[in-house]
């Protein structure tokens, strides 16, 4: 029997010692509606962590607030429960193929491997927390999956009381690691900020989480294939993160405009939906202006013409799918230019403006 | 019909630019360090260029009549106001210079400390009331010298102090008090005929500005480095160092092998060299060329010297200035028993090391009752042992709790990865870690 997908998703918005959040548990849910639909993994094994499930800490007990790390720490045992249930019955110890672990919450990065969030009853003096990426990395050195994706959007700022709690469960020191998998994205690099901001009308949403999102339901598809690649993803992310942020935001060196994304292992994070044909990928508006009326064709990555137009108005509006592209307009040609498939902040698609020289 | 092949050439004035071609879905299909020259189908491409934490993009149609792409040098982020960082005045390294020429106040013999605290904007308007307050430097005596006394060049703008002070060879801190009145120290050594110069940005910190001490860089020479192109290097080197990147290109390589002239380049590119694979042979001709600047007693110099397959190598009894360095001892002291000596300066700190990034950090005790961060790593260790215990509880005994009477307390005989992995999460040898297991 083919080993399930699990996922870990954790969003937490209560902070009473340290100030509480607005779109964590939004953006957590967000992604398990995704992960448990598009993203394959059965409702079942998917943990869903947020605020609202638990009840309020007494405001005189913020260290009683939930979630804390136990939560977190019984998923872990939970998948190394399976482990041995596995084991037992004579499958191996592997636990699945993939592992999603998705957290939003206040976060702090004394280094780029230190990295850890927050649980609900953390204080400054108190600062309790997981070390996700290091429970990444052991999930997938261990052996307990082929493939490891991490999400976290959370700030990294340094906060110095905080030590990390390392993960509390033994490699399984399964061979075959050359054929694991994994991609991991952090929402900011150090010392920097993740920003929640109202975004699209519906409450407070995280720059990340969003970018992520969009990418993950399809904007980061390869145009030619259909797969949403670790490469792809990736791109999509440190193109498309501050296409959400003002000229204020951007101009803040605190503030993420980019992710911290480790050079993946290349492998495909969702593949093409049923019947992909490239003139099913989505499109994104194009502005060319030509110096006047023209003929004008646009090539493609592989110099191939993309599309035609004899007499091509100016301004010469087109749509593209996301990806290189040149635009020829003979004499004259304009540098090479990328359609991102950005979206900005209205949730509109961001208008590419090219002109020919 | 194969498209036709041309060689896509990058150059970059930064011999440590890491760069990458992607293909049209964003696959990375060349990669280089300095200088690439690939051979690629036709076609349009995008390069990206990064030196340090900053990086330029650039996308080219690659067919035979492509020029050379060429990338400038580009701008870092530095506290140290070196040429080509992004956060560098002229007139902030000109305070520099003149601190450094001014007469230095001597509490000592035979070396030098130079410290530096700034301001940085855009528009160089952000004042700082006392940019010299806060800070002081803490001696071998244990005696304190506020950073105001020896400050002698103070300016408006971009605030700046700027401070230099003759000092007898040793061990010395740079202490930081913070609002609440609790302190922040990291190391300074001062080695024979060296200036250890220390340069701080401003950052908020408990809604004040505050010399951002843990994030500060050092350099270590024998004059102000504001022009030095090899501190510069050093800065995108501990940025690679931080961030796990690959920067050593033969250019680099060719430095470590025996022209490196600021030691913080050497110290910093050994620890990259030991990330490297068959690297044994330049790793030792750098340690000891760092041991011949420095001197075999310099702890990160020490730290060194553990990964050179000496049996016995000589204790160390002061805290390294980096926080690899700190890794490394920490990491050695579990097969080395006395690499760190039992009362030194050393094992002092390693209670109250708080978790950092670059530079070894700690927080020294409010008085001689306060444990209050052994206390704290001690809550990491006892939530670790219970997680670990419960992990192995056979199935169906339940959630293991330390009062559960099925049970019993939680075994602290732990295996040598979980005493790694404690050790690295809270930063403290062997030792540290074995008194709080005994303490659970």
């Amino acid at each position: 029997m083919p080993l399930a997908d699990r996922a870990l998703i954790v969003g937490i918005d209560r902070y009473p010692a340290l100030g509480p959040l607005s779109g964590a548990e939004r953006d957590a849910t967000e992604f398990y509606k995704w992960v448990t639909t598009a993203g394959g993994v059965d409702p079942a094994n998917a943990t869903s962590i947020v605020s609202s499930a638990f009840e309020r800490a007494p405001e005189l007990k913020p260290w009683a607030e939930q979630p804390a790390q136990q939560a977190i720490d019984d998923f872990f045992h939970a998948v190394q429960a399976t482990s041995d249930e596995n084991d037992a019955a004579g499958e191996g110890p592997q636990v699945g193929k993939r592992l999603y672990m998705y957290f939003s919450g206040h976060g702090f990065a004394p280094a780029l491997d230190k990295s850890g969030v927050l649980m609900a009853n953390a204080s400054r003096t108190a600062p309790i927390n997981v070390a996700a990426m290091w429970w990444a990395n052991r999930m997938y050195e261990g052996g307990w999956f082929d493939e490891v994706l991490l999400f976290q959007d959370a700030c990294r700022e340094p906060m110095r009381q905080a030590d990390l709690s390392p993960p509390f469960l033994v490699s399984l020191g399964l061979s075959g690691q050359e054929n694991r998998r994994r991609f991991f994205a952090l929402s900011a690099k150090n010392d920097q900020l993740s920003l929640e901001k109202a975004i699209g009308g519906g409450g407070a949403r995280g720059v990340f989480s969003v970018t992520l999102l969009a990418g993950l339901r399809g904007a980061a598809r390869d145009a030619r294939t259909g797969e949403i690649t670790a490469a792809q993803l990736k791109a999509y992310l440190q193109s498309n993160m501050k296409n959400l942020l003002t000229p204020q935001e951007l101009a803040n060196p605190e503030i993420a405009n980019q992710p911290e994304v480790f050079d993946p292992d290349p492998f495909v994070i969702v593949g093409a939906p049923p019947g992909w044909t490239a003139a099913a990928a989505e499109e994104f508006p194009v502005r060319v202006s030509l110096n006047g009326s023209r003929d004008a064709r646009i090539i493609g990555h592989d110099l191939k013409d993309h599309v035609t137009q004899t007499g091509a108005p100016d301004p010469w509006n087109v749509t593209l799918p996301r990806g290189y592209f040149r635009v020829l307009a003979d004499p004259f040609s304009s540098d090479v230019f990328e359609v991102t498939g950005a979206l900005v902040a209205d949730g509109a698609k961001e208008v590419i403006d090219v002109a020919v020289q | 019909m194969s498209p036709s092949n041309s060689t896509l050439g990058i150059s970059s004035d930064d011999p440590t630019a890491q760069i990458k071609v992607f293909d049209g879905s964003a696959n990375v299909v060349a990669r280089g360090i300095g200088a690439l020259d690939a051979p690629l189908a036709d076609g349009l491409y995008k390069i990206r260029v990064r030196v340090g934490s900053e990086f330029q993009e650039r996308l080219v149609a690659l067919d035979s009549k492509l020029p050379q792409q060429h990338f400038d040098r580009l701008d870092i982020a530095s506290p140290i106001p070196i040429d080509n960082t992004a956060r560098s005045h002229e007139y902030h390294q000109a305070a520099v210079r003149q601190a450094w020429n001014y007469p230095a106040p001597a509490l000592g013999l035979g070396s030098r400390l130079l410290i530096s605290a700034r301001e940085w904007s855009l528009d160089n308007r952000r004042s700082h009331l006392d940019p010299a307050g806060a800070l002081s430097i803490v001696l071998p005596s244990g005696d304190k010298v506020n950073f105001a006394a020896i400050a002698k060049v103070r300016q408006q703008g971009d605030a700046c102090a700027i401070g230099v002070v003759d000092v007898d060879p040793g061990f010395y801190a740079v202490e930081l008090e913070l609002p609440d009145g609790s302190r922040l120290r990291r190391a300074l050594h001062a080695s024979p005929g060296w200036t250890t110069q220390l340069y701080m940005l401003f950052r908020d910190a408990a809604g004040q500005r505050l010399p951002d001490l843990a994030g500060g860089s050092v350099a270590i020479a024998h004059q102000p480095v504001v022009h030095d192109a090899q501190t510069r290097l050093a800065e995108i080197a501990l940025d690679a160092l931080t961030q796990h990147r690959a920067i050593l290109s033969d250019h680099m390589r060719q430095l470590l092998s025996g022209k490196f002239e600021q030691p913080l380049l050497g110290l910093i590119g050994a620890h990259l060299l030991l990330r490297e694979p068959d690297q044994t042979g330049l790793f030792g001709i750098v340690v000891d060329n760092l041991t011949s600047m420095l001197g075999i007693d310099h702890p990160d110099v020490g730290a060194l010297r553990t990964k050179i397959g000496e049996t016995a190598p000589a204790p160390v009894t002061e805290p390294p200035m980096l926080q690899v360095s700190w890794d490394l001892l920490v990491q050695a002291s579990s097969r080395i028993p006395g690499l760190i000596p039992p009362g030194t300066a050393a094992a002092r700190i390693a209670e109250s090391v708080v978790p950092a990034d670059a530079w070894l950090v700690w927080q020294p005790p409010a008085g001689q009752n306060d444990t209050s961060r052994l206390d704290a790593k001690l809550e990491v260790v006892r939530a670790y042992v219970q997680a670990r215990a419960q992990a192995r509880l056979p199935r169906g005994l339940g959630t293991f709790a330390f009062d559960s009477p099925i049970v019993g307390p939680p075994s602290v005989d732990l295996d040598e990865e979980a005493r790694s992995d404690l050790t690295r999460a809270l930063g403290v040898p062997r030792m540290t870690l074995d008194t709080l297991l005994k303490r659970l």
